[in-house]
């Protein structure tokens, strides 16, 4: 079969709108062509990382199992030399010349990279990511010390997802004193990670919005990892204040400091976690990091100073 | 712990820590976990390597023949909350 889609990527597009887009080429098989048209930054001139990550990846997962993919892209004037930096071109195999000095890009950004799973690569991308704060002159140990956590964690996810790769990116504004990031990846999701073979069996019965409700909760887990990753994720967001948004299958999960609710809408094929972390915000990390130590105390008869030295 | 790098974050960075350190208890050396120069120390790391020794060993033999120095609080709760765990899990098993 042969389909036609529009991509609009502009600041103003929502990343809902923006699965919406890209769902021809999400369920498209190998015996199918897809022509894309694809537009950047023609409304405001701006567009963001994360939106270049959610259309790069997925075309890119389209074009591995085999789907044609044809089509053309204009991008604003404006934005067409930061798209080129962010290498959406390059992994779009887009030839594209650039009329600009490429610099170095640490600390005040992560261009859109594919990572491997679990590899020592992947999680030297976790000091990328917080060189871009310590750069910014952000000296908040706790609030470091929390997003090293975080994003080690969510980077170790991807296992949870059986899939071999993730895609990450970053960019720091210094505008509005706020970090946007996304990690996203192609695997089996979040309903089916804790339907299929579930270590709990109340699991099993758990409906996809159930599953996105409870993924963010402490000890969810499908058992291939402790159920803490998505939720000090969560906390991480009740205390500095930013945003946190889980598209996984047809639900999409979106939390602020005071809300939490979920919206049916288009499908993400796996889990894509997209936070908004506030640079000028302090966090504790206890807070954060609220692993229970009772029956470790109970143990250790509340004296550990003969092991911690 | 520094010569596994500065960010300790992998599950399968774990197991091959706790590869090293199981080895060295069964021949009944004591290990010292000296964490200086470590940035992150993730959960899934913390359970991986430490917590799961706790699956063939008893945690009182764990303590006599291991200990932690330049941890700071952080990475204490971490590897602490991880043994907590695995404790809870033998426990309700």
């Amino acid at each position: 079969m042969e389909y036609f889609t529009r991509i609009d990527l502009d600041k103003r597009t929502t990343h809902a709108e923006l699965i919406l887009q890209i769902q021809p080429i999400i369920n498209a098989t190998s015996y199918d062509k897809i022509d894309i048209q694809i537009y950047i930054g023609m409304v405001s001139g701006i567009v963001y990382p994360d939106q270049l990550l959610l259309v790069a990846s997925i075309i890119l997962t389209a074009s591995e199992r085999g789907v044609n993919i044809v089509g053309s892209l204009v991008a604003s004037p404006n934005c067409e030399g930061y798209v080129s930096r962010m290498d959406f071109f390059e992994h779009l195999k887009i030839l594209a010349p650039e009329n600009f000095v490429r610099r170095e890009s640490k600390g005040h950004f992560l261009e859109i990279t594919r990572f491997e799973d679990d590899d020592s690569e992947s999680l030297s991308l976790v000091d990328k990511i917080k060189y871009i704060f310590t750069r910014q002159k952000i000296t908040d140990d706790s609030l470091l010390a929390s997003i090293d956590l975080v994003i080690s964690e969510l980077i170790c996810n991807i296992r949870h997802s059986f899939v071999d790769h993730g895609w990450i990116t970053a960019q720091y504004y210094k505008a509005f004193k706020r970090i946007r990031l996304m990690i996203a990846d192609t695997g089996i999701g979040i309903h089916r990670g804790l339907t299929d073979n579930p270590k709990n069996l109340d699991y099993k019965l758990l409906t996809p919005e159930q599953s996105i409700r409870m993924c963010i909760e402490k000890g969810v887990t499908n058992g291939t990892g402790g159920g803490r990753g998505l939720h000090i994720v969560h906390n991480l967001i009740k205390e500095n204040g930013g945003k946190l948004a889980i598209f996984s299958g047809n639900q999409q999960l979106q939390v602020t400091r005071d809300k939490l609710y979920t919206t049916t809408g288009s499908i993400w094929p796996g889990t894509c976690v997209f936070l908004e972390i506030q640079s000028n915000k302090t966090v504790d990390i206890t807070k954060i990091n609220d692993g229970s130590t009772d029956f470790y105390d109970l143990h250790m008869d509340n004296k550990d100073e003969d092991w911690f030295l | 712990m520094n010569k596994f790098g500065s960010v300790l974050g992998s599950r399968r960075l774990g197991s091959v820590v706790r590869n090293e350190i199981e080895k060295a208890l069964n021949s009944g050396e004591n290990v010292v976990f000296d964490l200086t120069g470590i940035n992150t120390v993730s959960n899934s790391f913390a359970d991986e390597c430490f917590g799961k020794l706790l699956i063939d060993r008893e945690f009182a033999s764990i303590r006599k023949q291991t200990s932690f120095i330049n941890t700071g609080s952080l990475f204490q709760g971490i590897i602490k909350s991880a043994i907590n765990d695995r404790l809870a899990k033998i426990a309700t098993a």
